[in-house]
């Protein structure tokens, strides 16, 4: 490198600086869709256990729920490995 | 005792009047975020631990995850999408950014509206003094050294004169 | 409110559960008759990692003196102000996620496709601002679970976790115990190290096998020595599960070698810096012979030596940091000032991966407005790689930044790029964008002169304005250059695998703490810290510092007030908020003096090297070595809280 640097090691004003002091930097939390619901996860109160049965039918038919998933609804071959996740 | 389940109420937030409905245990934090899509306000903890939420009621400091909005109710709210007036950036604002006062953003608006609460009260504050007034703030990136700075430039920077 | 009706549901919902047994201990589960967790047995993969060079087992036996020793370390929570969060919406066949993330490309959009059962051609990853990354946030399980509700229920869905979510189904820094054997020659020299370190995983593998492979990097290279070992093993138990967290399993590995390295220095007689000195890696690399074949690219965390640094500017930090801490000057013997409130100085060296990475891909496009927008599929985890990025690309096409914009964090509109890990962003993507920009000046150029029929060499580029001065004065001006290229010919689309053959890429640190710890409450309070970085060339010194600064605060609290404590009995996660884990706060700062060798490497993209996470492994060993010389007693185990102070002072210490 002989030229000498115009950009590099100058501090430069950091991108999305403005819009972060000023509130509309959006972030994912900040998003809004038409229509859209909202998910909470039952977490298991046992550090190590295996789920022997599930039934979601009382939380279904509670009003103004739309959806209960389980690991039912993914294919095994899918589900979440330990390797992964 | 009969509870009242919807209230009425308006707040005059950034300035202007807002009425809208709103249920009793909601809190302030939620009504902007979700009612009033004033989404410069952030959640953080939704517990009074991170300051993230931090809205100025009646100019003071408040963690609004921690104020019922029916308590808030016609009084002066500023968020941070009010401190900007007619396109002109505060001058905490202003300073945050020349003295990058920021790394990720979300504790920002927190961070800038306690600041410029501070910074009305007290005029030429020493690195300490910014230091205690911003103790109910957390960063993760842990920005402070530059927060310091940025708040110590804006003291210099004169007062913006308030409405 | 919002998740008001979720919250409700969760209620109803009836599971039965058989309870299984638990560990909360790495060393119980390991034990050959625990319950398996998975198949296979607790130890992940089956058996530990190995890595040597040389031999330890003949380096010991040249060895006068050997030194063991072991070290703990805690659980401890990347905690980012934002808490995890995802939205998904579904297009017909077609998934949009929102998220926060670390690699929108390479593991949030297959894992989707995987977990959806569609191609991942359909789905498209979106992450807008993030609040606060720090190497944690690289799993897909929320853009999963929200994106099969929203298929179920035909419409978007959104799932935020608590802050308690954050801290307890989040990802963690796996807590380690490090067993260290070191061999001292006749001569003083390094004749062997041996690191054996033991993680818990909690019952997911999440980023494990990059963590336990970085735990080991110090005791591999950080020293001179022909002879290193590591064997690292990773163990499944059912704590909240560990991952990725800023530098992965680099300050737990390297505050077991700092701390020993210190004691070793003590032994023999010498100060932590003259032994330092003297024993640290320079830039030949470590002795050896190389083993990877010629031509191909060298690791940047190798195992073998005989491969010289691109760049190791190490002694410069020892130097320039000692020096702003007044070391030479003002170092006593350990526990030598009078008085309740004892000062003492300490220090650590630290080295990482340079910041190479899988293929990295980078666009760039001049329009004929003249705006010129660099397209990179990675994100701006809240560090400023954006505009890191930016810069480079603005340096290489030789133009005003001004007109540079960067578009990043969707699959949709970006090329494929690698995960944002190893703080390899600087170097690998900004590699890419260099090229990317560069190629496009080249192809500007070309095509000037082929209109004006004038000779590369007469033409002269200012700031995107082409300057003809033979056979005659002539400027063709930014815009109307751009104009004589087609729409295909003002984009420039490359992938380039980053790295050298010849050289190993690695960035270095020397930190330096002054602590002054009071007897009588078990209270340390840092006085004043310097952090010294060979990180090549700096290109935005004030989001450098920004970095640094924040990369040591983080990890005060790791050496001395942050973990997320789990009951041993039952293994509830006990204090998952940010009051109770401890995080630092602005009245915790101390005054920070950072320094930049800023000398470039030949390697990267205009000399750059890694930077985001290398600030964070030396603080926990400086700090617990500068608590050792103030008080004279040894902390090996982190956080080194006031309660564990008052445990080893003896009562007529205290005041």
């Amino acid at each position: 490198m002989t030229r000498s640097l115009a950009v590099v090691g100058k501090s430069l004003t950091r991108l999305g600086a403005l819009e972060k002091v000023t509130g509309r930097s959006q972030y994912t939390g900040d998003l809004t869709l038409p229509g859209m619901l909202h998910a909470k996860i039952l977490r298991s109160p046992h550090p190590h256990a295996r789920i022997v049965s599930i039934d979601t039918c009382a939380a279904q038919a509670l009003p103004g729920v739309a959806a209960v998933v389980t690991p039912r609804d993914v294919a095994p071959d899918t589900r979440l490995q330990p390797d992964r996740a | 005792m009969k509870i009242k389940k919807r209230w009425k109420v308006f707040f005059l937030i950034n300035g202007k009047r807002r009425s809208l409905t709103i249920e009793p245990h909601w809190t302030l934090l939620e009504v902007l975020r979700d009612q009033l899509g004033l989404t410069g306000t952030k959640k953080g903890c939704d517990r009074a631990e991170c300051g993230s939420c931090t809205v100025l009621l009646e100019r003071e400091p408040v963690y609004s995850c921690q104020v019922l909005a029916v308590q808030a109710r016609g009084q002066r709210i500023t968020t941070i999408e009010g401190l900007t007036r007619n396109g002109k950036l505060h001058p905490v604002q202003q300073s945050f950014i020349d003295h990058d006062g920021v790394q990720c953003g979300f504790c920002t608006p927190g961070f800038v509206l306690t600041a410029s609460a501070f910074l009305d009260r007290t005029r030429r504050p020493t690195p300490d003094q910014v230091k205690q007034a911003l103790s109910g703030n957390i960063c993760r990136c842990n920005a402070y050294v530059k927060i310091i700075e940025s708040v110590l430039s804006a003291s210099k920077r004169g007062k913006r004169i308030r409405d | 409110m919002r998740e008001e009706v979720a919250e409700a549901a969760l209620d109803l919902i009836q599971v039965e559960y058989e309870i299984l047994p638990a560990f909360f201990d790495p060393m119980q589960a390991m034990k050959p008759d625990a319950f398996s967790i998975h198949p296979g047995g607790n130890i992940a993969g089956g058996k530990p990692i190995v890595l040597e060079r040389g031999s330890v087992e003949e380096g010991f036996a040249q060895a006068e003196r050997t030194f063991e020793g072991t070290y703990t370390t805690q659980v401890h929570c990347a905690a980012g102000m934002e808490p995890r969060v995802a939205l998904a919406q579904w297009d017909g066949d077609f998934l949009t996620v929102w998220k926060s993330s670390r690699g929108i490309h390479m593991l949030d959009r297959p894992a989707l496709a995987r977990g959806l059962g569609i191609p991942a051609q359909q789905v498209r990853v979106i992450c807008p601002a993030m609040g606060g990354g720090f190497g944690s946030k690289d799993e897909t399980r929320m853009g999963t679970l929200t994106a099969l509700l929203a298929r179920k229920c035909g419409k978007p869905v959104r799932m935020e976790y608590t802050r308690q979510e954050e801290f307890v189904a989040g990802r963690t820094r796996h807590p380690s115990i490090t067993h260290l054997k070191v061999g001292i020659g006749r001569n003083g020299e390094i004749t062997a190290i041996h690191a054996r370190t033991i993680m818990s995983k909690g019952a997911y593998m999440s980023s494990g096998s990059a963590v336990i492979r970085r735990c080991g990097q110090g005791a591999l290279y950080l020293y001179q020595t022909p002879n290193a070992k590591f064997e690292g093993t990773l163990v499944y138990t059912n704590v909240p599960p560990a991952g990725s967290y800023r530098a992965l399993g680099a300050p737990q590995g390297q505050f077991a070698l700092e701390v020993h390295m210190d004691k070793i220095a003590e032994a023999l007689g010498l100060n932590p810096l003259e032994f330092r000195r003297r024993h640290h890696v320079k830039p030949e690399g470590q002795p050896g012979r190389r083993l990877t074949p010629p031509g191909e690219l060298v690791s940047d965390q190798p195992v073998e030596g005989g491969i010289p640094f691109s760049s190791n500017r190490l002694s410069e930090c020892v130097r320039l940091g000692s020096r702003a801490m007044g070391w030479q000057r003002r170092w006593r013997p350990p526990n030598s000032s009078p008085g309740p409130k004892k000062r003492g100085l300490g220090m650590a060296l630290g080295l990482y991966r340079g910041g190479l990475a899988q293929k990295a891909g980078a666009e760039v496009e001049a329009r004929l407005d003249g705006s010129v927008e660099i397209r990179v599929g990675t994100i701006d985890v809240g560090e400023g790689a954006f505009t890191t990025l930016l810069q480079i690309g603005a340096e290489a096409l030789e133009i005003e930044p001004a007109r540079v914009t960067i578009l990043g964090g969707d699959t949709a509109t970006t090329p494929e790029a690698p995960v944002t890990s190893g703080s390899s962003t600087t170097f690998s993507m900004g590699t890419a964008v260099q090229q990317a920009a560069a190629t496009l000046k080249e192809r500007i150029l070309d095509r000037v002169c082929a209109q004006l029929g004038a000779d590369r060499e007469n033409v002269k580029w200012n700031k995107g304005a082409i300057q003809m001065n033979r056979p005659t004065k002539k400027t063709v001006a930014w815009k109307q250059a751009l104009a004589l290229l087609s729409p295909e010919e003002r984009r420039v689309r490359l992938a380039i695998q980053p790295g050298s053959t010849e050289f190993v890429i690695n960035s270095f640190a020397a930190h330096f703490a002054e602590v002054e710890v009071d007897t009588e409450t078990g209270k340390v309070a840092v006085v004043k810290y310097v952090a010294a970085h060979d990180s090549g060339r700096i290109v935005n010194p004030a989001a450098a510092q920004n970095q640094v600064e924040g990369g040591v605060m983080q990890m005060l609290g790791y050496a001395l007030t942050e973990e997320l404590l789990v009951d041993p009995k039952t293994g509830i996660p006990l204090n998952g908020n940010f009051l109770e884990h401890k995080v630092p706060v602005i009245v915790d700062l101390p005054p920070l003096k950072t320094i930049f060798v800023n000398a470039p490497d030949p390697a990267g993209p205009f000399g750059a090297k890694a930077l985001g996470e290398p600030p964070s492994i030396p603080v926990a060993p400086a700090i617990s070595n500068a608590i050792y010389n103030a008080i004279g007693i040894r902390f090996q185990d982190l956080p080194i809280t006031p309660g564990k102070i008052l445990d080893q002072l003896p009562l007529k210490g205290r005041g």
